[in-house]
């Protein structure tokens, strides 16, 4: 209970920060929810899979990704714009108005999908939505990422409360979105590393020319 | 024969064909290789695809068989009924004759374009063909459907060094593909009242639909087909596509390729539905507008493979004259008569693929020979190619209705339906049927003055261009298919009777005509129709045609045999003959422009050079003679402008801005939840 | 007045190869002006005219030397006419008529040898009727035709 209502404060919270290092810490508080979340479940009924997935999210989603945005805004003076298109208080009203809707017997065929937690579950879809306004409304490319990145936190979140953690496919889901986290690491690690010749990250200041 | 017709031997046939696809492919390095590897391997599966149809369809019986795969709704599910079994047969049939060809006409494209890629979709486009024609599941269709559309658009922009294939390619794709989203509309139609792609289904399940969706699946799949088919004002692609092609492909696209449409167009109008009234009439007027309008385009046309796509026209518009008839006698109950109505367009469809593959052989002959596809540079070439002018004559014949060669036979089965319906309906429904009678009259009548033209220019009188003094025949194997196809149109003529019988059968399996009483006694004698209405004896036509030909021969032998023969120069009054004072195709073909110029709006120009001011002594003129394109401007032309603008009006959506991109992700999210919650 | 005309101009032989009934009375001709003054030409359009009227005897001037037994030839042959004559002689069918009207088509006649001519048609190509005059009338050609009608059908000239 009380992590997602850390999940779904985190995505709300998200909107109001003015700093990319409050966002970073947020999507980090976040995503240690997600991970805290995983591993309670596998308190409950142990499989290895379900275990990997919980490790792999705590090192990839609160360590890796928070010292990489980190390091980029931080260490190399890449300023990412934090500006928005609604003002807050419209933010705030469309994030109300989402909610709403989540609350009112709407989704009925979705929220019928588990039906013991059906409160949380209507709250983590509302977190999908508001991390999806998010990367809408937001105009800087970071706080875009994060906007996605919570809207995956928030589906892991739906995906748990739908009662859906034990199904090895959502399990491989989340070991596999690591996996996809991972590759796009290397990836961008090995462009800079051809462009630059260096992965020191000082001779990324010409990214920004 | 039960072996023949066992699935096993249509899957290795399919089998055959992709051996034959891969393995030109990987041979590319060896034109000749290549070559001989693709065209025998399809020559094989043509051949094993010949007997399996050839057994299916006198097995009487539908076989069906089928694979699973792991999509919903999609199953590889083959049926052969009877119908299917005769394309299949035309489609192999066709496509033996031009693979055999094709190993002696494809060497000329050695060194100049990838012969191994010319094998690979060659093999997948009559495979698609042959799937298109077997498959029973709407899905698996519309797979198949595409890949011969694909195959068949590869094969187009073939001699790709020439920017006019690629235009013709690209406007073909455009044209092909929106009848394909028409087919597309009309197979959810189906789904959606009867909730499955499985033609048997569908059939079972569309008994009850209403009027107004049978309507529209009717019309989506007229549109839909009627772009393959070509029938007009959906032509447009076809003359620009089909001449572009390699011409043993050309024969198969006219030949056996705008069948496909015609094939779905009878399975959808009275194998799976039943045919309403006005449906009849509709094709009754498509068929005599394209039959008409085909010809008139033909006649005014040089490029002696364009000429020939346009009779493909007017052929599919022929067929459509009797499947129009047909629908019209199923809605009114005339069974009997609607299964000779349709037993003269399976007829027609087996005919024109027949003789328009034989045309098309004999046309890439000459062009291969020539260089040139232009007809006024033609002329003398039976002095050249006199094996390839026979094969074409007896083509030109055949497609002039001529008896005793099959044409004639179809044609006048379609005569004797259309009578029918004379005879049997109202003063509103005889007046449809007797225009279309006229049309079909004039349309004979014109086709026939078309192949004097496109004989005569090409191949008699003298050579007009120094090219043709270097022609020669094709190779043997070239000649061997010709002539192959040349006994088949006379065998057709010949034994009509039984080839009526064995259609009679055809057109009685399909759903709204099952148990209908055969129209009269088709026999090998004689074919008699209705109670003696009308009656034709192939054999006595053939009979009396010999005998009056022995007759005229022997009576010209006795006459002359005592009388010493000089050949001398042609008398040319003092002067020096030359090729230009021959008779020109467009010479030929002005008067019959100029009297139907009210349909055909044709533009000549006169252009005169004189020697003097005073323009009393010309030096030289020039007539030019072109047919104005009505269908660009007045169906095209807007419709594309219509398009334009609707994308004009789009393109605002997209604004290149990523927040944009994902509200609109965001906005369909939302209306798709609650859609659902509606909906539920 | 033509039964004279008969009499006085026998006009030549009968060729070889012509057997009596092959021409039924009939004779179509095809004229060559090889290099004639035009006089013999005046008289012969005299014949069609309504008072002479040639053709009410089976006599047509025709268009095609394939459609003719016979060529006429009139005026001098002059060097350049040479190769015309012999090609139209040529593409005459066999059996084929020679006749040469007029004094210069049967030996040159006022050219006679002159450096332009060939002296008659006779130096060209074998002859078989002649007619003489410089032009002969209208009368005296009908008279001549008669005759050699009369000649080649193997008939006595006063029967017709």
């Amino acid at each position: 209970m009380g992590f997602d209502i850390t999940v779904f404060t985190a995505a709300v919270l998200l909107h109001f920060t003015n700093k990319n290092i409050s966002a970073i810490r947020l999507y980090m508080v976040q995503s240690a929810a997600i991970g805290l979340l995983l591993l309670a479940s596998t308190l409950d009924r142990f499989t290895p899979l379900l275990l990997i997935a919980a490790i792999a999210t705590i090192t990839v989603k609160v360590l890796v990704a928070p010292y990489f945005f980190y390091g980029l805004t931080k260490r190399h003076d890449l300023k990412f714009s934090v500006s928005t298109y609604l003002n807050p208080p419209v933010t705030l009203a469309a994030i109300a108005g989402l909610l709403v809707l989540t609350q009112i017997d709407f989704f009925t065929p979705l929220v019928s999908l588990g039906t013991s937690e059906e409160k949380l579950l209507r709250l983590a879809f509302a977190t999908i939505l508001v991390s999806l306004l998010l990367s809408i409304n937001r105009r800087g490319a970071l706080s875009q990422v994060l906007g996605i990145l919570s809207l995956e936190n928030g589906i892991v979140s739906f995906a748990l409360f739908a009662g859906l953690e034990q199904s090895p496919g959502f399990q491989l889901g989340i070991t596999f979105n690591i996996l996809i986290w991972v590759i796009i690491a290397t990836v961008f690690a090995s462009m800079i590393f051809r462009k630059f010749g260096s992965l020191d990250v000082t001779s990324m200041k010409k990214l920004r020319d | 024969m039960d072996f023949f017709s066992s699935s096993g031997v249509f899957y290795a046939l399919i089998a055959v064909f992709l051996a034959g696809a891969i393995g030109a492919l990987f041979l590319r390095r060896k034109d000749s290789a290549a070559n001989i590897w693709g065209n025998s391997l399809a020559a094989t599966g043509s051949l094993a695809g010949l007997l399996f149809a050839g057994a299916s369809l006198l097995h009487g019986s539908a076989t069906a068989f089928s694979l699973g795969t792991s999509f919903p709704l999609l199953t590889l599910t083959f049926r052969l009924d009877r119908l299917s079994a005769f394309f299949m047969l035309t489609v192999c049939f066709v496509a033996l004759i031009c693979s055999v060809y094709a190993i002696g006409y494809v060497r000329h494209y050695y060194g100049k374009y990838s012969v191994g890629v010319l094998g690979f979709f060659y093999n997948i486009f009559i495979a698609s063909m042959i799937l298109v024609m077997t498959v029973h599941n709407a899905l698996f269709f519309l797979i198949v459907w595409e890949v011969m559309s694909l195959a068949s658009y590869f094969l187009v922009i073939y001699e790709s060094r020439q920017s006019a294939n690629i235009r013709a390619g690209s406007f073909y794709l455009i044209m092909t593909h929106t009848g394909t989203a028409f087919i597309i509309v009309s197979f959810l139609l189906m789904y959606k009242v009867t909730g499955s792609f499985d033609f048997e289904t569908i059939a079972a399940g569309l008994a009850g639909a209403s009027a107004l969706m049978k309507n529209a699946i009717f019309l989506t799949a007229l549109i839909g087909f009627g772009v393959k088919a070509g029938i007009i004002p959906l032509h447009t692609w076809l003359p620009g596509a089909h001449p572009a092609a390699p011409s043993h492909v050309s024969a198969l696209m006219s030949g056996v390729m705008i069948k496909t449409g015609i094939y779905m167009l009878m399975r959808i109008s009275l194998d799976i539905l039943t045919g309403s009234y006005w449906w009849g009439i509709a094709l009754l007027a498509i068929g005599a507008a394209s039959s008409l309008l085909g010809v008139l385009y033909a006649l005014s046309e040089h490029d002696l493979k364009r000429l020939l796509a346009y009779h493909s026209i007017e052929n599919i518009g022929i067929i459509l004259l009797g499947l129009g008839s047909a629908v019209v006698f199923s809605s009114a109950g005339m069974d009997t008569l609607a299964v000779l109505a349709l037993a003269a367009a399976l007829f027609h469809t087996l005919n024109h693929a027949t003789f328009k593959a034989l045309l098309f052989l004999g046309a890439g002959s000459v062009i291969a020979a020539t260089h040139t596809r232009n007809i006024e540079k033609y002329g003398g070439l039976i002095r050249y190619m006199p094996l390839t002018a026979l094969f074409f004559l007896i083509g030109a014949m055949a497609i002039s209705a001529l008896p005793p060669l099959n044409g004639f036979f179809s044609e006048w089965l379609t005569f004797q339906a259309m009578f029918q319906g004379v005879t049997a309906f109202g003063l509103t429904t005889r007046i449809v049927f007797i225009l279309a009678i006229g049309s079909l009259a004039f349309t004979g009548g014109l086709a026939a003055a078309c192949f004097v033209k496109a004989f005569g220019i090409t191949f008699l009188a003298r050579p007009r261009s120094e090219a043709i003094a270097a022609a020669r025949e094709p190779s043997v194997l070239s000649r061997l298919a010709m002539a192959g196809m040349s006994a088949a149109i006379i065998g057709l003529g010949l034994f009509s009777g039984v080839v009526m019988r064995l259609l009679e059968g055809v057109a009685g399996s399909l759903g709204s005509l099952r148990g209908a009483a055969p129209p009269g006694s088709a026999q090998f004698q004689s074919v008699s129709i209705e109670n003696g209405f009308a009656r034709i004896s192939m054999p006595v036509v053939f009979a009396g045609i010999a005998v009056a030909f022995i007759g005229v021969m022997a009576a010209v032998y006795s006459f002359t045999r005592k009388r010493k023969t000089i050949t001398g120069p042609t008398w040319d009054c003092g002067t020096r003959l030359t090729p230009r004072m021959e008779i020109t195709a467009t010479g030929f073909s002005r008067s019959i422009i100029t009297v139907m110029r009210g349909v055909l709006r044709p533009s000549s120009e006169t252009e005169i050079e004189y020697h003097d001011a005073n323009r009393y002594f010309p030096k030289f003129g020039t007539v030019t003679m072109g047919l104005r394109d009505i269908y660009q401007p007045f169906i095209y032309r807007p419709l594309r402008e219509l398009t334009a603008m609707i994308a004009r009006h789009v393109r605002k959506v997209q604004g290149g801005n990523v927040n944009a991109y994902i509200l609109y992700i965001f906005l369909t999210l939302i209306g798709l939840l609650i859609l659902l919650d509606v909906g539920s | 007045m033509f039964a004279d005309a008969r009499e006085k101009f026998p006009a030549g032989s009968h060729p070889a190869n012509v057997n009596g009934r092959m021409f039924r009375r009939s004779l179509a001709i095809r004229l060559v002006t090889a290099g004639s003054t035009n006089a013999c030409e005046q008289e012969l359009v005299a014949l069609g005219n309504s008072y002479y009227d040639v053709e009410r005897f089976g006599v047509c001037f025709v268009a095609s030397p394939r459609h003719a037994d016979v060529l006429m030839v009139t005026g001098p042959v002059t060097r350049n006419m040479r190769d015309a004559l012999l090609k139209t002689y040529e593409a005459l069918p066999t059996p084929r008529i020679v006749v040469a009207l007029g004094d210069d088509a049967i030996d040159g006649g006022l050219f006679r040898g002159s450096y332009a001519v060939l002296d008659g048609a006779r130096s060209v190509i074998p002859v078989d009727y002649e007619i003489p005059g410089d032009p002969p009338t209208p009368t005296l050609i009908i008279g001549a035709l008669m005759s050699i009608l009369a000649d080649l059908s193997g008939m006595q000239a006063q029967k017709t």
